[in-house]
This record gives C-alpha cells, structure tokens and sequence, in this order.
C-alpha cells in the first residue's frame, strides 16, 4: 500500500509533465496536422540555451544562484517559440500539401538536426541543471487506516504540479473563451471552413507551432534537473508524451492531460513490482499499440462528435 | 461590385481554372454552372485567396491582395464553402461567431440570421456536428451571413439537400439580393438559373459560354451540350 | 538475373578498389556493414516504398535477430552451429512478432501505424535492455572470440555477405515482379483501388510486413557475426531513422535504393566522414539530407537515377535516332504547295483521288498496306510538322493543318477528292471539307478526334510530356494506337520512328488541339455525305464520341466491335472494303 502510494506521489508530477508534452504534440497533431516526432529535441535545443544563458550571466557576475535560472527560463521559452515558428513557416509550410508522410518524415529529419547541432555546439555530455524549488524533499509518515505510511514527494515536484495545474487551466481558457483559441479549434476542424470565415490558417500553425514548442520548453525546464542536459534528455519524456497523445485521443487536447498523468503512475506502479523492473517502458509501449488498435480514439473519447 | 480579370489556378501541373474573366454588379446574382469538376470551386478559392492564383481580383474598384482569405473576407467578399465545411466539435453559436471573425457585429447580425432560419435559434448551444443535414446547410449559409458580406460567393448550397429544402433556400437566396450581389455556384442549373440575371458556363477550366440567365435557360442547344438537360 | 550479375560484378569491383586504395581489409568490413544494412533497406523498399506502410518498427526486428544470434553462439559449442541455429531461431521469433504487431497494426493508417510501429521499435528496444543478457550496459561483448581474427576473415566475411546479400536481393526481386508485387503495389497506390480488385488488405499487408521482417531479422543476424558486439541502443530510435533514411535517400521504390541508402548512410561514414567529421556533424548533416530529399528529392536516388536516364540519356539517344530514321530513304516525292511548304507524299494506282490524312504522331506510313486501291489514285502525304514535310511555326491549330492539306490538293490539281481522316486527321479531314467543301466529295473518319473535343485532363498533358522524353515511352504510345496490331513490334518500332520525326512541340499542342476541338457549329448545314468508322475496342476515342460526331454531321456510323484505334493496320482489308463500299457501286 506504501508503495502504491509512493508510486502516485513520484508518478503524478511526473505524468504532469508527459501530459504537458502529450497537450503540445496533440495541439500540433490537431492543428496542424502532423506528428511531431522532433517535439522534445526542438525544447532540448532550448534547454541547453537556458543553461548556456544561466552560465553567462553567473559568468558575467551580473545574477546570482537562483535570480540567473529565472532570468535565463524567458530566453528559453522565447527560443522554443521562435523553434516552433521556424519550423512552420520554413519546412511545414512546404510539404503541408504534399502527404502527412512527408510532413513526418521531415520532423524526423529535425530530430536527427537538433540532436547533431547539440552534440556540436554544446556537447554529448550530461550536465546539472538547477531545480526551481530545490531544497530537502517532504516527507509524509505516519500510521492511519491504511497502516505503516511513510511517502516521499520532492520538493521540485510542487513546482511541477503547480505549474502544470495553471498551464493546463490557462491553455483550456485559451481555447475556450479567446479568439485565437476558437481559431485554433476552427482550423483543427475544417480548414477550409476556417478560411471561409477569414481565419488565415498559415497564421494559425505557426501560432500553434510556438505554443506547443514553448509548452515543450517549459516540461524539459522541469525535467532537467532529474534527467539532467544532454542531447537526447527529452527522448523518453517526447515518446511518452506521444504515448499520452494517444491516450488521450488526439482528438481531446486534454485527454493527453489525463493520459500522461495514468502513465507516469503505471510506470511507478510497474516499477513496485520486482520481476518487472526495467519493462517498465516496453510495458507501456505495447499497451499503446493495444489502444491504438482497439480504441483509436482514446479512452477519453467520450461519445462521438465531440472534439476539443 | 466585382471584376475578375484573367484568374489562372494550377495545382503543380494541373490548371484547373485556364484565365477566366467575369464581373459581377451590385445587387446581381450571377452564377456558374458547370459540370463535376470543371473550375468551379478553384474559382472560388483562386478569388477568395484560399488557393494561391494569378490575375486580378477587384471589389469595388480596389484590387484585393490574396495572400490569405484574411483581406477578401475582411474588405467584404465572403465565402460559403461547398460540404457545409462548419465546425463539428464547436456549438451552433461559436460557428457563427466565428463567422464574425474578421468582419461584422455578432450581436446583431446573429439575429438576423436566427430570423432567417428560425431552427439554427433552438439549436445554439448543440454541436454543429449534430445538425441534420440541412440544419448544417443553414448554419453554413448564416455563418456566411453574420458578416454582413457585401459580395457572397455560394458554392452549391443546394448540394445533397431534399427538394423541399433546397426550394426553400433558393427562396432565402433570392430574398437576399437587395443587400448584396451574389455570385452561385451550383451544378443544379436550371434552379441557379431561375434566380439569376446572368450565368456563365464553365468546362474543362474555362468559361465557354456567358449570357443571360432567362436566354440561356430558353436555350435548349446551350442546355443539351453543357448542362446536361 | 542481368541485374543480379551486374550488381555482384559491382560488389566485387567495389571490393577490390576498397582494398587498393586502402590496402587493408579493413575497408571490407565497413563494406559488408553496408552491405548488411542494404539486406535490411530492401526491406524497407519491400514495405515502405512497395506496399506504402510507413513503418518506424523495422529496427526492432533487426534487433531481435541479432540478440537472438549472439545468445545462440554464447550458449552452443561451436562458432558456426551457434551462427545458423542463433539466425533460423531470430527469424522465427521475428516472424511470429511480426505477425502478432503486423495483424493489429497494419489496420491502422498513415501516423498511427507510424504511432504502433514506432512504439513496436522501442518497446523491444526498451526489452532487450531490460534482459538479463551477459552484459547488461552493453549487451554481448565479443560475441566472436572463438574466430581467429585477421584477413582472412574479413574476405571471407565479405564474400559470405555478399553472397547472402546478392540472395536476398533476387529473392526480393522475384517478390515483387510477381503477383505479390503487384498487389503490394496497388495497395500503395490505392487501398480502395485494391479492394475492388478483389485483393485482399490485410492479408497482403501482412505478407509485405513479415517479408520485410525476415530481411530486417537476418540483417540483424548478420550484424551480429559481422560487428562482434552488440548494444541495445543500435537498434533504437535512431535505427529506426537510418532505416528511413536508407530507404529515403536511395529511393524506397527500388531495391538497389536500399544498398545506394546503405552505403550513403552506414558506409560513407564509415570509409571516410567518420575521420573527418566532428561529433555530431554527421547526425546533423544526415537529418539535412533528410529533409531535404523529402522536400526535393522523394524518390530517392536510385529512382532519380532511372528519371535522369530517362530525361538526359535517352534523348540524345532519340535524336541520333531521329536523324538516321530521317535520312533512310523514303519511296515517295515532294511537292511546294502555295503555302510555301514542302510537303512529303506517296502515291499510286489511278482513277478518282483517294486522300489519306493521318493521326497525330502518324505519317504516310500508317496508310501503307492501304495504298492499294483498285479503281483509285491513292495519295498519302505527310502533314507539316509531320514525317518529311516541312516544320511549321505552329502546332496547335487543326485548321491550319487543314489549309495547309487544301494547299497540298491545289498543288496535286486533285480536286475533289475522297478524303479519309484518321484520329486528329479526322479533325483534320472535318475542318478540311467544311471550309473548303468544293475539294471534298466524300469524307470517312476513322476514330475521329471527337467535334466537340476530347475530355483530356491535364495529368493527360503531364504523361504525354514524358512519353515525348523516352522512345520506349513513344513505342507505347504508338502500341496502344495499333489496337489489335499492338503485338506487331516491326511494324510498332517503324511507326514509332516515324513518330520520332513529328515536330516535339505537337506532342503536347497536338493534344491540347484535339482537346479543344470544338466544329459543331460549323456542322451546321454540312452537306457531304459522310461515315464514321468506330472501332470498338478503341482505347482513345469512345463510342459516344464518335456517335455525337456522326450526328453533327449527319454521317453514317459504322463499328467495328473486334478493332481498336487504327482499322488501316489493324484490318487493311476490311478497311478497303469499308471505303469502296461507301463510294458506292
């Protein structure tokens, strides 16, 4: 039972953050249709540029400790939006008309170019990353109905699930009650019907291709101090988002929400379990075949017609 | 109102409209009629920037850049797609108000429409996606509508509507013409031609025969070898 | 079997300057690595360029077998009984996943099948790591220990994997020139196509996917005893790309695509980048030829190979051709008409002058077993910008064909004649008698162009653009035109050359012409008696068409339902009775 309870407390804010992931490549998915297999390394790119600029300005002398992270996660965030943007106007834009396995196999093509650039301008190694709440982590104990309980949370965890709580609140705002947000569901919709009405669809994807990427800076942000920085830091977590993507149905943004929290659990829960230890992922993976085939649309699909 | 002057739309090497001119005046219905596959739709998108395309396209005497749909649908000239082409997963209310997306006053126009075609009122917070098949024809036409086009370009309103309806919407249509000038495109032509001034033939990507709608309607030859009829 | 040989003789010459330019084995071996990856890229030609599954799940099958092959040589006594067990033992699991992912996956589509198979790919990658395998970093160290090193080694290496390559390369050659193939094929062009041709999906899809696995699964064998160790991550993620890019870059329609990707990717590197390269560069450099062969170049290299033969080569080709073919001597004179065109033409026999007014892509030669016509004076010419008569500037105007065959009749003092039309001449023929009605007497259309022009779409255009590029392209074309006859390749090459003579420019305006072709108006009051001749099994004109021009011209129809596009060729006899007849006794 402890361990149960340990595995939600280490898996939802892990799950948070596949989820996060999960919204960005389900938003492009949507929107622009393609599946973006370079989400992750897109955001790694950004990352390292994060930590480069945390570098500079302790170099300089200008920042100090905690100021530095938080001054350089803007630049991170900027670059991940200008990723995004970059890749609509300069690739997608393209091949937009020519097949979604071009458009695929393109953003294969970016995966393999963030990771050279990274192994080239920065390097192959690992390298630490401030955590936003560092400190000792809480520690849950005591006895009650459910027996012996003594439950770790880190401490970093807070600020993941916190952040995570009002990106997913505000991104669900976005898409309800603004304008931009209804035009972005327009166009996930019907875009002809989208341009009918005067929507510029080109405008719309290169708005979403820099949301997505920035959401996919601020997970790989949250994840660096665990995984720590290298090029292919955000591999498992962009696989996982994708995984949580399917979960959730692409056709409910929120769904991959939901679905990367049920997957950060099940791969703790997994873990409880000796024999299984290190099958974890291949676990979850084939799960997701499992899903794809028997339930295309995502557990979360609730009746038909109904779409983000 | 409008006047287009050599529209030329290829798709790589396929030219699915070859250089057709034609105008429109204030207040005219004009439609073009044509078979399956003949431009019609290409037309539509080459004028209202949705397809890139060469020419000129003026409203109002005022060239339109055509880089997106933004600019035509912003100055006036609105579309009314083909298939309906609403939105499935939005509410009957935020279609409409996405037809005022880049021109109109929602508040008001929606009434208007919702006088038009009474049902859409009942329907306002059910998804688009579950209107019949008419239902979604006329919340297609009033999403056109909310933003008070001057020019309203139709593509097949009629298509896969029951003959009452269809009958019904050419009513609507031809109600409409005091407030704006209409250009039609349809495959049914002997109704467009019922409601129109004047109805230029398309085949092949090119106009091939213009006149009066009355005379061409009269015209048996015309109807034999391009209509079908 | 030619390109099997060719392909060894380049294997083995590849082989021998590999080691003189580096005098050292060395080079085989990175050479047999090419080589086993191009075994697996031809899978992937197999299933991704043939059948149209985008499958990212390849690498794993390579996986397996490789694993499954060192665990074989770890546990049976003996290198080589460890080898051969380890492979057949890959190969059946491999079959059995693949039939276990294949049979559900492969009802997916376009990015889910991408999703499964790609969940596939690192779910066994994520497996074999988690396996308790001797060592559990980096898989199977050593894998070879027992076999002495040297030379030797990598010759004989090389030879065995270029045999077992050269193997597979047929075996995969043979599948896809067979029915299989074909279906494959269909299913990637079209799965609604293919459904109604009774195939069916699931099962041909299956079929291309386990194929595809057991050339990845022995790939993956032979990685093993060629490399010596193993390392999960080899067939991860990044397998899976470099599989893509194989089949991307070398051209996934092919098989030689796979072993032209293999050596860009896998053996490039390895002879040479990899020295000079920084870290890194080359996944970058690799990601760039990725995106840019998607954007510019998709079908790959060993396809653009076939395109640039086609364009560049065969045309210096067809002009060499052209200017033999034009200079063989011709039986037949020419004569200026007033137009100031020379115009090329045969005749013979004597009595009323018969006219005969070819097709496009046509000459005087298609009337050859025609000519002789007891009772007439028959006279074929060569239109301008056909044959030996003279090019004219312009090539898309039916009535400027026409005027200039009315200058011709003036020139000959044959007027009026009884004119036959084949094909665009039969445009031709109809523009002829309604302008200049006093040199017409009578008038018979074979398979005429259509008088309110011919639906061509312009994909149409596009396909004659390339038929004018490659000669074979032209002797299609001109087979098809010969219905019946199609199987006369004498004559099909003799027409085909003639063809060659056309001005270019009529391979396309031609079409366009006929296209727009529009003489029911001037029908209108048309007076001379008139037939048309329909062949049915005609694959240009249909039988409407030449129903609609009959009645615009108040012709008699006749058809013939066993004759195709060209009645002249196809049945000279039926042909001199048809026209004889319609002159009346």
């Amino acid at each position: 039972m402890n361990a149960l309870l340990q595995a939600i407390a280490i898996g939802v804010p892990q799950g948070a953050l596949y989820g996060l992931m999960g919204f960005g490549i389900a938003l492009i998915f949507r929107s622009a249709g393609t599946l973006n297999f370079s989400h992750g390394y897109s955001a790694m790119v950004s990352v390292l540029i994060t930590l480069s600029t945390i570098q500079w300005f302790l170099g300089m002398g200008w920042l100090e400790g905690h100021a530095a992270l938080f001054a350089a996660i803007p630049v991170g965030l900027i670059s991940g939006a200008v990723f995004g943007v970059l890749i609509d106007i300069l690739l997608m834009r393209r091949v937009k008309h020519v097949s979604p396995a071009s458009m695929l196999m393109i953003t294969l093509g970016l995966l393999l170019v963030f990771e050279g650039a990274a192994n080239l301008i920065w390097s192959p190694d690992y390298e630490s990353f401030p955590r936003i709440l560092p400190g000792a982590p809480f520690v849950f104990q005591g006895a009650g109905v459910l027996g012996e309980v003594r439950v770790i949370f880190r401490r970093n965890d807070l600020a993941v699930m916190l952040i995570a709580l009002v990106i997913s609140l505000s991104m669900a705002g976005l898409m309800k009650y603004t304008k931009i947000g209804l035009a972005i569901r327009a166009r996930g919709q019907d875009p002809i019907g989208a341009q009918a009405v005067g929507i510029n669809t080109n405008r719309v994807d290169s708005i979403v291709w820099a949301i997505a990427i920035t959401l996919a800076v601020v997970v790989g942000i949250l994840v660096a101090p665990i995984t720590r920085v290298h090029p292919t830091m955000l591999m498992n977590t962009q696989l996982l988002g994708i995984t949580a993507a399917v979960l959730g149905g692409f056709s409910s943004l929120f769904g991959a929400i939901w679905g990367g929290l049920i997957i950060g659990v099940l791969e703790r829960v997994v873990d409880i379990f000796p024999a299984l230890d290190g099958y974890e992922t291949a676990i979850i993976f084939f799960l997701i075949i499992l899903v794809l085939v028997f339930k295309p649309e995502g557990i979360f699909a609730p009746r038909q017609g109904r779409k983000a | 109102m409008l006047e287009v002057t050599d529209l030329a739309v290829s798709y790589g090497p396929i030219h699915a409209v070859k250089s057709i001119s034609f105008t429109l005046g204030e207040g005219e219905i004009v439609s073009i009629i044509g078979a399956n596959g003949a431009g019609k739709t290409s037309t539509l998108f080459g004028i209202m920037g949705i397809v890139r395309s060469r020419g000129s396209v003026r409203l109002r005497g005022e060239e339109l850049r055509r880089k997106s749909s933004t600019e035509p649908t912003a100055k006036g000239m609105v579309l009314c797609p083909e298939n309906r082409r609403i939105f499935p997963g939005l509410t009957v209310e935020e279609n409409l108000r996405l037809g005022t997306f880049v021109r109109g006053n929602f508040s008001e126009m929606v009434k208007q429409v919702y006088s038009l075609f009474p049902i859409l009122r009942e329907r306002t917070r059910q998804l688009a996606g579950s209107l019949s098949g008419g239902e979604q024809q006329m919340l297609a036409v009033g999403r056109a509508l909310v933003a008070s086009p001057e020019v309203l370009l139709l593509d097949e309103p009629s298509l896969g509507l029951a003959p009452v309806l269809v009958d019904e919407m050419f009513r609507v249509l031809t109600n409409l013409r005091d407030r704006m000038s209409i250009l039609l495109v349809e495959q049914n032509a002997t109704k467009a031609l019922t409601i129109s001034d004047r109805a230029h033939v398309m085949q092949n990507g090119r106009i091939v025969h213009s006149g009066e709608a009355g005379a061409m309607l009269r015209d048996d030859k015309l109807r034999k070898a391009y209509l079908g009829m | 079997m030619r390109r099997t040989l060719f392909l060894a003789l380049a294997i083995v010459a590849a082989g021998v300057l590999a080691y003189l330019w580096t005098g050292g084995t060395y080079a085989l071996g990175s050479l047999s690595l090419v080589m086993v990856w191009a075994i697996a890229g031809m899978g992937m030609v197999i299933i991704i360029g043939n059948t149209g599954q985008l499958s990212l799940g390849h690498a794993a099958f390579m996986g397996i077998g490789a694993y499954s092959t060192a665990m074989f040589i770890e546990w049976l006594p003996g290198v080589y009984a460890g080898m051969l067990v380890g492979t057949l033992v890959g190969l059946a699991i491999a079959i059995v996943f693949a039939l276990l992912i294949g049979l559900p996956a492969l009802r997916l589509r376009g990015y889910y099948l991408a999703i499964a198979t790609i969940a596939f790919g690192v779910g066994i990658e994520q497996a074999i790591r988690a396996m308790p395998f001797p060592n559990p970093v980096f898989g199977i160290p050593h894998i070879l220990r027992d076999v002495p090193a040297g030379y030797m080694r990598d010759i004989t290496t090389f030879f065995l994997i270029a045999a077992i390559f050269l193997v597979f390369f047929t075996i995969g050659r043979v599948i896809l020139r067979s029915p299989f193939g074909v279906k494959f094929r269909m299913i990637r062009d079209s799965e609604v196509a293919a459904r109604s041709f009774g195939t069916n999906l699931t099962r041909n899809k299956l079929q291309a996917f386990v194929i595809s696995a057991i050339f990845c699964a022995t790939a993956g064998s032979l990685f093993a005893v060629t490399q010596g160790v193993l390392q999960p991550r080899t067939f991860g993620l990044i397998a899976a790309i470099d599989l893509l890019l194989i089949v991307i870059i070398g051209g996934a329609i092919m098989l030689e695509g796979g072993l032209i990707g293999s050596f860009v990717i896998v053996g490039l590197p390895a002879l040479v980048l990899e020295e000079i390269a920084p870290a890194g560069s080359l996944t970058l450099i690799y990601g760039v030829l990725l995106i840019i062969f998607v954007v510019a170049l998709p079908s790959g290299i060993a396809t653009g190979l076939v395109l640039l033969w086609h364009r560049k080569l065969q045309r210096p080709y067809m002009s060499a051709l052209r200017y033999v073919h034009r200079r063989l001597p011709a039986r037949g004179t020419s004569v200026t008409t007033s137009r100031g065109a020379h115009m090329f033409y045969t005749e013979k026999g004597a009595g009323p002058p018969l006219l005969y007014i070819h097709g496009n892509t046509g000459s005087h030669r298609w009337f050859r077993e025609v000519m002789d016509m007891p009772g007439y004076r028959t006279v074929a010419p060569d239109m301008v910008n056909f044959g030996r008569s003279d090019r004219i500037e312009r090539a898309d105007s039916i009535d400027l064909y026409a005027d200039h065959v009315a200058a011709f009749i003036e020139a000959l003092d044959i007027e009026p004649c009884y004119t036959v039309g084949h094909s665009l001449g039969g445009g031709v023929a109809m523009s002829l008698a309604m302008r200049y009605p006093q040199k017409v007497r009578r008038l018979v259309l074979i398979d005429p162009a259509p008088i309110d022009g011919m639906d061509l779409d312009d994909d149409y255009y596009a396909l004659i653009e390339a038929i004018k590029q490659s000669y074979v392209g032209i002797k299609r074309a001109v087979a098809r035109a010969m219905g019946s006859r199609s199987g006369d390749r004498r004559l099909n090459g003799l027409l085909a050359r003639e063809a060659l003579l056309m001005n270019e420019e009529g391979f396309v305006k031609h079409a366009e012409a006929v296209a727009s072709l529009d003489l029911r108006e001037r029908a209108r009051g048309f007076r001379i008696p008139a037939l048309v001749v329909h062949g049915g099994m005609d694959p240009i004109v249909t039988e409407e068409q030449s129903r609609r021009t009959a009645q615009a011209l108040g012709a008699e129809m006749k058809v013939f339902g066993d004759i195709g596009h060209a009645l002249p060729i196809e049945d000279p006899e039926r042909f001199k009775e048809t026209v004889a007849l319609f002159d009346g006794p």
